[in-house]
């Protein structure tokens, strides 16, 4: 080609000209015709049709500051109804927000949202784009942004970011991970693991736990088979159970193949009457806070289940189960029942006696699987050689760049949220050393767990916007009422102070709460107030002395002056009368609660709370049931002081027959 | 020659256009978490609120039969029932929730939750059992 003629180069140029002006032309152009300025052009439009006059908007990029948050968001140039409740009925992008936890003039948008706050389009905005290290965060998981700043474990108003930090304990993550925040769980130790179970369970355990146990926390490390048998060769050397574990030797009763038909029924009255199956699930029946107990014959050997009836603590200090006041003989009977009928009975048909040689070099090997694993991050086990393999530093997971995750060879979509789903669903998928084992989790656990881990992110923020609740120094009883508690385990279910579980009900004020008189006798034969509860209080077999110093303690200590002060026209007929008519004319109590056998199966029958309730706590609890316990479903029906009184005041004069 | 220039004249606004276009495709990426029925935050939250305070007697998919609908009569509302529940609106709905069976004249069975709830949660509730007839 050649450009010799001037006519040739006059065109060049001309071209060339126009082309530069169109160029620079393009700039304003974007500008004028950019989206926010249409979807402002557009609102000014549509307000005309609603049916209140709305004042049109100024055309421009609208733009909040936050300072300390160091956020500059432009999303209200577009969302121009966000704080308008009654533009419901416009299309997006100019819907109001839905209820607004913050000001968004004092947060901004996204403070919450994450996101390019000072984009200006729709893609660069609110586009989901794939490799972008802090695009918004998918509404799926938006609770993540609330654990941001709010660091206790349960946020009011976020339950997925609740359900997904208690989760996150209950797994026991942190003992694989490094997250601030959480606390090692009980595991039991494997010291002694070759004279608790045997071999064969302890390879069946390996290659699926959830096979043999479907409830269980252990997740699988899908193993392959001779990695199985390595480890349970390496297991099965450990023997001997440490020194300080004090063992009594296998009773006589015990050591018969098949022990007496009348020890066998009484160990199994006693099992029905210390409630076993408020946590330990038989046969798919009972609760799910101990491990299932239907074919515990087949996997513990005789000593160990006799001696672990006998003291739980001493065989595994922390362990949550209770300390039983059960006699000798009935943990003899006890054992005898579960060695005789909690069994897997198919396991026991297929067991030849092939003996087992294992490999030269097993012992190497299965050290080295342990520790690869990181099998000593749950269980402990006192053998030289035995170290911790930790995972991945989760600190910041919601903040790590996307560029470090490794997706490998997968088509899952290059988000982080994604990523965190994708790997705790299916640990191995992304790389093949990974050595993350498998929950098998259902959906919503995967998505509550990848909301709570999105939240650990390593922005700084200022002090001001935290809110974690005071660390303060939790109550720990001491004394005799401190042995007490910890021997029969209270706090694995209830709650004094800030201490303890909140699964039944919470003690801080039981001397309040309750007459001496029934406390004294509820431990003997306890029973379930809450009838729609699944876990029922078991029956420890306290010692009188303890029943008694329990009792007393409660009544002395556990008590609010303010709720015990107040006066009840107990003996009032008219009062009584009034109250009746309250109850069941005007708040229908009777719709969740028993009253001379009618009513509801929700909460606890009024007609023996006169037995056990004191005048001021029935008037106390039914004024406010959420101050008592925040989470109750008992409705807080808004009485006056006299209609409470005069509703408790009915509800004290009502005798149960029984 | 002439063809030369003109091929000039399309190349370059086509070369920035191309600059312009060489972008990221844009997807909707989170529509691969979503399972089932596709809930709004608001709906989302509510169920929550449904699930603790009301399946109980309402029932879990709001047919009226929970645990406790048994021991009561009148028997409690099914809220999927498009036909009843077309006459509530918004407000009406939150009215019931907030004043009870009492506040509207029916059934004193149905507490008041006023006390109980905030004004959001009820929002959120009232979305929640407006999607239960939505769908039936």
């Amino acid at each position: 080609m050649s450009l010799k003629r001037p006519r040739d180069l006059s065109l060049l140029l001309a071209v060339t000209s126009v082309a530069l002006l169109i160029v620079s032309a393009i700039s304003p152009a974007k500008d004028f015709f950019s989206e926010w300025r249409y979807y402002q052009k557009r609102f000014n439009r549509l307000i005309k049709d609603q049916p209140r006059r709305i004042k049109p908007v100024d055309i421009g990029i609208k733009q909040i500051w936050i300072q300390d948050l160091n956020r500059v968001d432009r999303c209200t140039s577009c969302h121009l109804g966000v704080n308008d409740r009654q533009l419901v009925d416009m299309p997006e992008p100019f819907k109001p927000h839905p209820n607004m936890f913050h000001d968004p003039e004092e947060f901004g948008c996204t403070a919450c949202h994450h996101g390019q706050g000072i984009a200006t389009t729709v893609l660069e905005s609110v586009g989901e784009v794939e490799f972008w290290d802090d695009p918004m965060l998918p509404q799926y998981f938006i609770e993540a942004a609330c654990g941001v700043c709010h660091k206790d474990h349960v946020v009011e108003d976020a339950p997925i970011l609740t359900e997904g930090r208690r989760l996150i304990q209950n797994y026991n993550c942190v003992s694989c991970h490094n997250l601030p925040g959480y606390e090692p769980v009980f595991v039991p130790s494997l010291d002694g693991i070759g004279q608790k179970t045997t071999r064969e369970w302890l390879v069946r355990w390996l290659r699926n736990p959830k096979e043999v146990q479907p409830m269980t926390k252990m997740p699988n490390f899908n193993l392959r088979e001779e990695e199985v048998e390595i480890l349970a060769d390496f297991l099965m050397t450990f023997d001997r159970y440490p020194d300080w574990m004090e063992l009594e030797d296998l009773p006589d009763e015990l050591k018969e193949e098949w022990p007496d038909d009348e020890l066998v029924t009484l160990g199994k009255t006693r099992m029905r009457e210390a409630r076993c199956i408020s946590c330990h699930r038989i046969n798919g029946k009972g609760g799910h806070l101990a491990p299932e107990i239907g074919q515990i014959a087949s996997a513990v050997t005789p000593l160990w289940l006799y001696n672990y009836i006998r003291n739980p603590k001493g065989l595994h200090p922390g362990v949550p189960m209770p300390q039983y006041g059960f006699t000798k003989k009935d943990a003899i009977a006890i054992s005898a029942y579960i060695l005789s009928e909690l069994r897997d009975w198919d396991i026991e048909e297929d067991t030849t006696a092939a003996v087992h040689t294992p490999l030269p070099d097993f012992y190497r090997r299965g050290l080295k699987l342990f520790n690869d694993y990181n099998c000593v991050g749950c269980h402990n086990l006192s053998a030289e050689g035995v170290e911790k393999n930790m995972g991945p530093d989760l600190s910041f997971i919601g903040s790590k760049p996307q560029i470090e995750l490794e997706f490998g060879e997968t088509d899952i979509e290059r988000t982080r949220p994604s990523y965190v789903f994708h790997k705790i669903k299916n640990p191995r998928q992304f790389l093949p050393n990974a050595r993350m084992p498998d929950f098998g989790l259902p959906h919503n656990e995967l998505r509550a767990i990848t909301t709570a881990l999105l939240s650990l992110r390593s922005e700084e923020i200022p002090n001001k916007y935290i809110v974690r609740s005071e660390n303060r120094s939790k109550y720990t009883p001491q004394g005799n009422f401190g042995k007490i508690v910890r021997k029969y385990a209270c706090f694995s279910c209830h709650v004094i102070e800030d201490s303890g579980y909140l699964l039944a009900t919470d003690l801080s004020l039981e001397g309040s709460r309750v007459k001496h008189q029934w406390l004294s006798n509820y431990f003997k034969i306890p029973y379930t107030l809450r009838p729609i509860l699944p876990e029922r209080m078991p029956n420890f077999f306290m010692s009188e002395a303890e029943m008694a110093l329990t009792a007393n303690y409660m009544q002395l200590v556990l008590l609010d002056d303010a709720i015990d002060s107040v006066s009840i026209p107990l003996n009032d007929p008219e009062s009584i009368k009034q109250g009746r008519k309250l109850l069941f004319e005007v708040y229908g109590c009777h719709a969740c609660h028993q009253i001379n056998g009618t009513g509801g199966y929700v909460g606890p029958p009024l007609d023996e709370t006169a037995r056990r309730s004191k005048p001021g706590w029935v008037y106390s609890w039914i004024m406010n049931p959420q101050a008592h316990r925040p989470d109750t479903i008992d409705p807080s029906q808004g009485l006056t002081s006299t209609e409470a009184k005069q509703i408790t005041a009915y509800i004290m004069s009502l005798e149960n027959p029984q | 020659m002439k063809g030369k220039t003109v091929l000039f004249c399309i190349a370059l606004p086509a070369f920035f256009f191309g600059c312009y276009a060489d972008r990221a495709p844009q997807k909707r990426l989170s529509e691969s978490f979503e399972v089932g029925k596709r809930l709004t935050y608001e709906e989302q939250q509510g169920k929550h609120l449904f699930d603790k305070y009301c399946s109980i007697c309402h029932g879990e998919s709001g047919k009226g039969d929970g645990f406790n609908a048994f021991n009561l009569e009148p028997r409690p509302r099914d809220l999927t029932d498009a036909n009843y529940m077309k006459v509530y609106s918004k407000e009406r709905l939150a009215e019931v929730i907030i004043q009870g069976g009492r506040g509207i004249n029916k059934s004193v069975y149905m507490p008041a939750w006023g006390n109980t709830l905030r004004p959001y949660q009820v929002d959120y509730l009232v979305e929640f059992v407006r999607m239960l007839s939505r769908n039936e």
